[in-house]
Protein backbone atom coordinates (compact mmCIF):
# COMPACT_ATOMS: atom_id res chain seq x y z
CA UNK A 1 0.00 0.00 0.00
CA UNK A 2 1.38 3.49 -0.80
CA UNK A 3 1.84 6.23 1.28
CA UNK A 4 -1.05 8.22 -0.87
CA UNK A 5 -3.08 5.14 -0.66
CA UNK A 6 -2.94 4.96 3.38
CA UNK A 7 -3.62 8.45 4.30
CA UNK A 8 -6.03 8.28 1.72
CA UNK A 9 -7.78 5.77 3.33
CA UNK A 10 -7.11 7.61 6.75
CA UNK A 11 -8.70 10.72 5.42
CA UNK A 12 -12.00 8.94 4.09
CA UNK A 13 -12.13 7.17 7.86
CA UNK A 14 -11.90 10.96 9.46
CA UNK A 15 -14.88 11.89 6.98
CA UNK A 16 -17.27 8.54 7.48
CA UNK A 17 -16.79 9.01 11.43
CA UNK A 18 -17.89 12.38 11.48
CA UNK A 19 -20.98 11.48 9.53
CA UNK A 20 -21.77 8.76 11.32
CA UNK A 21 -21.26 11.47 14.26
CA UNK A 22 -23.40 14.24 12.54
CA UNK A 23 -26.53 11.47 11.95
CA UNK A 24 -26.25 9.61 14.83
CA UNK A 25 -26.23 12.08 17.83
CA UNK A 26 -29.16 14.70 18.68
CA UNK A 27 -26.86 16.87 20.71
CA UNK A 28 -25.87 20.33 18.69
CA UNK A 29 -22.61 20.80 19.52
CA UNK A 30 -21.88 16.92 18.48
CA UNK A 31 -23.10 17.77 15.48
CA UNK A 32 -20.93 20.49 14.93
CA UNK A 33 -17.62 18.64 16.16
CA UNK A 34 -18.38 15.84 14.15
CA UNK A 35 -18.80 18.74 10.94
CA UNK A 36 -15.40 20.17 11.81
CA UNK A 37 -13.96 16.20 11.75
CA UNK A 38 -15.67 15.63 8.14
CA UNK A 39 -13.82 18.98 6.90
CA UNK A 40 -10.30 17.70 8.68
CA UNK A 41 -10.83 14.80 6.59
CA UNK A 42 -11.17 16.53 3.44
CA UNK A 43 -8.64 18.82 4.13
CA UNK A 44 -6.34 15.66 4.52
CA UNK A 45 -7.62 13.90 1.45
CA UNK A 46 -6.56 17.44 -0.65
CA UNK A 47 -3.71 17.28 0.76
CA UNK A 48 -2.50 13.47 0.49
CA UNK A 49 -3.52 13.88 -3.34
CA UNK A 50 -1.36 16.75 -3.33
CA UNK A 51 1.11 15.11 -2.57
CA UNK A 52 1.01 11.51 -4.62
CA UNK A 53 4.22 13.05 -6.69
CA UNK A 54 6.55 13.67 -4.01
CA UNK A 55 8.76 15.99 -6.58
CA UNK A 56 6.05 17.49 -7.88
CA UNK A 57 3.75 19.47 -5.12
CA UNK A 58 0.46 20.23 -6.36
CA UNK A 59 -0.63 24.00 -4.61
CA UNK A 60 -3.54 24.59 -6.19
CA UNK A 61 -4.97 21.88 -3.83
CA UNK A 62 -2.61 23.61 -0.89
CA UNK A 63 -4.73 26.46 -1.47
CA UNK A 64 -7.95 24.97 -1.32
CA UNK A 65 -7.48 23.85 1.76
CA UNK A 66 -6.76 27.30 3.10
CA UNK A 67 -9.97 28.46 1.65
CA UNK A 68 -11.41 25.52 3.01
CA UNK A 69 -10.11 26.08 6.57
CA UNK A 70 -11.73 29.62 6.92
CA UNK A 71 -15.05 28.34 5.31
CA UNK A 72 -14.79 25.44 8.58
CA UNK A 73 -14.27 28.46 11.09
CA UNK A 74 -17.40 30.47 9.15
CA UNK A 75 -19.29 27.66 9.62
CA UNK A 76 -18.53 27.42 12.94
CA UNK A 77 -19.17 30.63 14.13
CA UNK A 78 -22.94 30.59 12.16
CA UNK A 79 -23.92 26.79 13.61
CA UNK A 80 -22.64 28.03 17.06
CA UNK A 81 -24.81 31.11 16.86
CA UNK A 82 -27.70 28.93 16.02
CA UNK A 83 -27.19 26.69 19.11
CA UNK A 84 -27.20 29.31 21.10
CA UNK A 85 -30.31 30.34 19.59
CA UNK A 86 -31.77 27.03 19.73
CA UNK A 87 -30.55 27.09 23.63
CA UNK A 88 -32.40 30.55 24.01
CA UNK A 89 -35.52 29.05 22.57
CA UNK A 90 -36.21 25.84 24.45
CA UNK A 91 -33.45 26.11 27.06
CA UNK A 92 -31.72 22.51 25.99
CA UNK A 93 -29.06 21.91 23.82
CA UNK A 94 -30.66 18.79 21.98
CA UNK A 95 -32.49 19.07 19.06
CA UNK A 96 -36.09 18.22 19.23
CA UNK A 97 -36.65 14.24 19.20
CA UNK A 98 -39.36 12.14 17.31
CA UNK A 99 -41.22 9.42 18.76
CA UNK A 100 -38.91 7.01 16.88
CA UNK A 101 -35.03 8.24 16.42
CA UNK A 102 -32.22 6.86 14.68
CA UNK A 103 -30.13 5.94 17.42
CA UNK A 104 -30.51 6.53 20.87
CA UNK B 1 -26.81 -9.21 21.67
CA UNK B 2 -28.87 -5.30 21.08
CA UNK B 3 -31.82 -5.44 18.50
CA UNK B 4 -31.85 -2.69 15.94
CA UNK B 5 -35.00 -1.05 14.81
CA UNK B 6 -35.94 -1.01 11.04
CA UNK B 7 -34.54 2.52 10.64
CA UNK B 8 -31.58 1.73 12.77
CA UNK B 9 -30.51 -1.27 10.57
CA UNK B 10 -31.84 0.78 7.54
CA UNK B 11 -29.30 3.46 8.42
CA UNK B 12 -26.29 0.69 8.96
CA UNK B 13 -26.91 -0.64 5.94
CA UNK B 14 -26.82 2.48 3.54
CA UNK B 15 -24.02 3.94 5.43
CA UNK B 16 -21.41 1.05 5.35
CA UNK B 17 -22.70 1.15 1.01
CA UNK B 18 -21.96 4.67 1.03
CA UNK B 19 -18.56 3.85 2.99
CA UNK B 20 -17.63 1.45 1.14
CA UNK B 21 -18.87 3.30 -2.18
CA UNK B 22 -16.43 5.94 -0.67
CA UNK B 23 -13.27 3.91 -0.49
CA UNK B 24 -13.25 2.51 -3.33
CA UNK B 25 -14.06 5.47 -5.24
CA UNK B 26 -10.47 7.19 -3.15
CA UNK B 27 -8.67 3.74 -3.49
CA UNK B 28 -8.84 3.67 -7.69
CA UNK B 29 -8.66 7.23 -8.24
CA UNK B 30 -7.21 7.98 -11.71
CA UNK B 31 -3.84 9.96 -12.07
CA UNK B 32 -4.71 13.61 -13.36
CA UNK B 33 -4.81 14.27 -16.78
CA UNK B 34 -3.61 18.12 -16.54
CA UNK B 35 -0.05 18.56 -15.24
CA UNK B 36 -0.99 21.34 -12.77
CA UNK B 37 2.48 21.55 -10.32
CA UNK B 38 4.37 22.51 -14.13
CA UNK B 39 1.74 25.15 -14.84
CA UNK B 40 2.16 26.53 -11.55
CA UNK B 41 5.68 26.45 -11.65
CA UNK B 42 5.57 27.62 -15.65
CA UNK B 43 3.96 30.88 -14.72
CA UNK B 44 5.58 31.71 -11.04
CA UNK B 45 7.94 34.47 -12.44
CA UNK B 46 5.25 36.72 -13.97
CA UNK B 47 2.43 36.23 -11.24
CA UNK B 48 3.67 39.20 -8.59
CA UNK B 49 4.68 36.55 -5.89
CA UNK B 50 7.53 34.14 -5.27
CA UNK B 51 5.75 31.64 -3.32
CA UNK B 52 3.36 29.15 -5.31
CA UNK B 53 0.58 28.81 -2.53
CA UNK B 54 -0.01 32.77 -2.49
CA UNK B 55 0.02 33.18 -6.62
CA UNK B 56 -1.97 30.08 -6.41
CA UNK B 57 -4.57 32.05 -3.99
CA UNK B 58 -4.47 35.86 -4.91
CA UNK B 59 -3.93 35.49 -8.85
CA UNK B 60 -4.33 32.02 -10.38
CA UNK B 61 -7.44 31.42 -8.09
CA UNK B 62 -7.87 34.89 -7.26
CA UNK B 63 -12.08 34.29 -7.68
CA UNK B 64 -12.08 31.96 -5.07
CA UNK B 65 -10.63 34.07 -2.81
CA UNK B 66 -12.73 37.11 -3.67
CA UNK B 67 -15.82 34.46 -3.06
CA UNK B 68 -14.55 33.37 0.18
CA UNK B 69 -14.01 36.97 1.43
CA UNK B 70 -17.97 37.51 0.08
CA UNK B 71 -18.38 34.07 2.47
CA UNK B 72 -17.26 35.29 5.41
CA UNK B 73 -19.26 38.47 5.34
CA UNK B 74 -22.50 36.71 4.45
CA UNK B 75 -21.71 34.72 7.38
CA UNK B 76 -21.42 37.51 9.84
CA UNK B 77 -24.16 38.99 8.45
CA UNK B 78 -25.99 35.94 9.30
CA UNK B 79 -24.88 36.06 12.74
CA UNK B 80 -26.14 39.34 13.16
CA UNK B 81 -29.50 38.09 12.03
CA UNK B 82 -30.23 35.07 14.15
CA UNK B 83 -29.07 38.09 17.50
CA UNK B 84 -31.49 40.64 15.85
CA UNK B 85 -34.06 38.33 16.47
CA UNK B 86 -33.04 37.74 20.01
CA UNK B 87 -34.55 40.10 22.96
CA UNK B 88 -32.02 40.86 24.99
CA UNK B 89 -27.86 41.11 23.97
CA UNK B 90 -25.78 38.30 26.01
CA UNK B 91 -24.52 39.57 29.32
CA UNK B 92 -21.23 37.61 29.27
CA UNK B 93 -18.93 38.20 31.99
CA UNK B 94 -16.11 35.67 31.49
CA UNK B 95 -15.02 34.12 34.49
CA UNK B 96 -12.00 35.12 36.63
CA UNK B 97 -9.59 32.33 35.79
CA UNK B 98 -9.58 34.08 32.55
CA UNK B 99 -8.34 37.18 33.67
CA UNK B 100 -5.45 35.91 35.28
CA UNK B 101 -4.76 34.18 31.43
CA UNK B 102 -5.99 36.74 29.43
CA UNK B 103 -4.15 40.19 30.75
CA UNK B 104 -0.52 38.52 29.07
CA UNK B 105 -1.94 38.89 25.83
CA UNK B 106 -2.72 42.54 26.44
CA UNK B 107 0.88 42.74 26.98
CA UNK B 108 2.02 40.98 23.89
CA UNK B 109 0.02 43.54 21.46
CA UNK B 110 2.78 44.89 20.27
CA UNK B 111 4.19 41.11 19.44
CA UNK B 112 1.03 40.49 17.86
CA UNK B 113 0.94 43.61 15.87
CA UNK B 114 4.58 42.42 14.84
CA UNK B 115 3.61 38.98 14.14
CA UNK B 116 0.74 39.65 11.95
CA UNK B 117 2.54 42.08 10.19
CA UNK B 118 5.50 40.05 9.35
CA UNK B 119 3.44 37.14 8.49
CA UNK B 120 1.17 39.50 5.77
CA UNK B 121 4.89 40.55 3.95
CA UNK B 122 6.58 37.29 3.88
CA UNK B 123 3.49 35.91 2.17
CA UNK B 124 5.59 36.59 -0.54
CA UNK B 125 8.57 34.24 -0.25
CA UNK B 126 7.29 31.79 2.50
CA UNK B 127 3.71 30.46 4.03
CA UNK B 128 1.90 33.45 4.90
CA UNK B 129 -0.50 36.07 3.76
CA UNK B 130 -3.52 37.79 3.99
CA UNK B 131 -5.73 35.23 6.11
CA UNK B 132 -2.76 33.77 8.59
CA UNK B 133 -1.97 37.52 8.94
CA UNK B 134 -5.56 37.84 9.86
CA UNK B 135 -6.25 35.04 12.15
CA UNK B 136 -2.79 36.70 14.36
CA UNK B 137 -4.39 40.36 14.67
CA UNK B 138 -7.24 38.82 15.87
CA UNK B 139 -6.15 37.20 19.16
CA UNK B 140 -6.18 41.42 20.17
CA UNK B 141 -9.77 41.51 19.90
CA UNK B 142 -9.98 38.17 21.19
CA UNK B 143 -7.88 39.02 24.26
CA UNK B 144 -10.08 42.12 25.11
CA UNK B 145 -12.86 40.09 24.86
CA UNK B 146 -11.83 37.73 27.34
CA UNK B 147 -10.95 40.80 29.57
CA UNK B 148 -14.18 42.17 29.18
CA UNK B 149 -12.67 45.56 27.37
CA UNK B 150 -14.62 44.78 24.54
CA UNK B 151 -18.56 44.59 25.24
CA UNK B 152 -21.15 43.27 22.73
CA UNK B 153 -23.22 46.27 22.01
CA UNK B 154 -26.69 46.69 20.33
CA UNK B 155 -25.61 48.68 17.38
CA UNK B 156 -22.41 48.33 15.12
CA UNK B 157 -21.04 51.73 14.10
CA UNK B 158 -20.84 52.84 11.02
CA UNK B 159 -16.76 52.88 11.00
CA UNK B 160 -16.82 49.42 12.13
CA UNK B 161 -19.23 48.37 9.26
CA UNK B 162 -17.12 50.43 6.87
CA UNK B 163 -13.55 48.28 8.03
CA UNK B 164 -15.59 45.66 7.53
CA UNK B 165 -16.38 45.50 4.94
CA UNK B 166 -13.38 47.38 3.24
CA UNK B 167 -11.33 44.14 2.51
CA UNK B 168 -14.44 42.80 0.25
CA UNK B 169 -14.72 45.97 -1.65
CA UNK B 170 -10.97 46.79 -1.99
CA UNK B 171 -11.10 43.51 -3.62
CA UNK B 172 -13.93 43.87 -5.83
CA UNK B 173 -12.34 46.92 -6.51
CA UNK B 174 -8.81 45.74 -7.67
CA UNK B 175 -10.88 42.96 -9.57
CA UNK B 176 -12.90 45.43 -11.77
CA UNK B 177 -10.24 47.86 -11.96
CA UNK B 178 -7.56 44.72 -13.68
CA UNK B 179 -10.37 43.48 -16.39
CA UNK B 180 -11.32 40.69 -13.58
CA UNK B 181 -7.94 39.94 -12.01
CA UNK B 182 -5.71 39.79 -14.69
CA UNK B 183 -2.82 41.48 -13.26
CA UNK B 184 -0.46 43.22 -15.75
CA UNK B 185 2.99 41.69 -14.73
CA UNK B 186 5.25 44.52 -13.70
CA UNK B 187 2.18 45.65 -10.99
CA UNK B 188 1.05 41.97 -10.11
CA UNK B 189 2.69 42.41 -6.93
CA UNK B 190 1.37 45.40 -5.68
CA UNK B 191 -2.22 44.64 -6.83
CA UNK B 192 -2.02 41.75 -4.40
CA UNK B 193 -0.10 43.52 -1.58
CA UNK B 194 -3.34 46.06 -1.96
CA UNK B 195 -5.88 43.42 -1.61
CA UNK B 196 -3.71 41.07 1.15
CA UNK B 197 -3.70 44.52 3.50
CA UNK B 198 -7.49 44.76 3.15
CA UNK B 199 -8.11 41.40 3.43
CA UNK B 200 -6.14 41.06 6.89
CA UNK B 201 -8.08 44.24 8.61
CA UNK B 202 -11.31 42.93 7.90
CA UNK B 203 -10.64 39.38 8.28
CA UNK B 204 -8.99 40.09 12.11
CA UNK B 205 -11.93 42.48 12.38
CA UNK B 206 -14.79 39.96 11.18
CA UNK B 207 -13.05 36.86 13.36
CA UNK B 208 -13.53 39.34 16.30
CA UNK B 209 -16.95 39.63 15.72
CA UNK B 210 -17.84 36.34 15.05
CA UNK B 211 -16.52 35.57 18.44
CA UNK B 212 -18.50 38.61 19.90
CA UNK B 213 -21.36 36.81 18.06
CA UNK B 214 -23.78 40.39 18.80
CA UNK B 215 -25.19 43.37 16.20
CA UNK B 216 -22.13 45.48 17.33
CA UNK B 217 -18.88 45.88 19.94
CA UNK B 218 -17.88 48.80 21.64
CA UNK B 219 -14.85 49.18 24.05
CA UNK B 220 -15.43 49.72 27.59
CA UNK B 221 -12.21 50.16 29.84
CA UNK B 222 -9.07 51.74 28.58
CA UNK B 223 -6.46 49.48 27.58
Amino acid sequence: MTHATFFALISMGLFLLGLYALISYPQVLRKILALNIMGSGVFLFLVTMAARNPQALDHVSHAMVLIGIVMTVSLTALALALARRIHRITGKTCLPEEDSEVMS
Amino acid sequence: MLTLSFKQTLFILLFSIYGLALIIAVVTLPEPVINLPRLVDSQLATSGVNHPVTAVLFNYRGYDTLLETAILLLTLLSVWAVHYTATALPKNRFAAEFLSVARPIRALLPVILLTAGYLLWIGNTAPGGAFQAGAVLSWIGIGLRLTDNLQPSAHATVGLRVLLGAGLTLFIGVALSNSLLEYPPHSASLWIFIIESGLTLSFSLTLVMLFVAAPGMTLTKSL
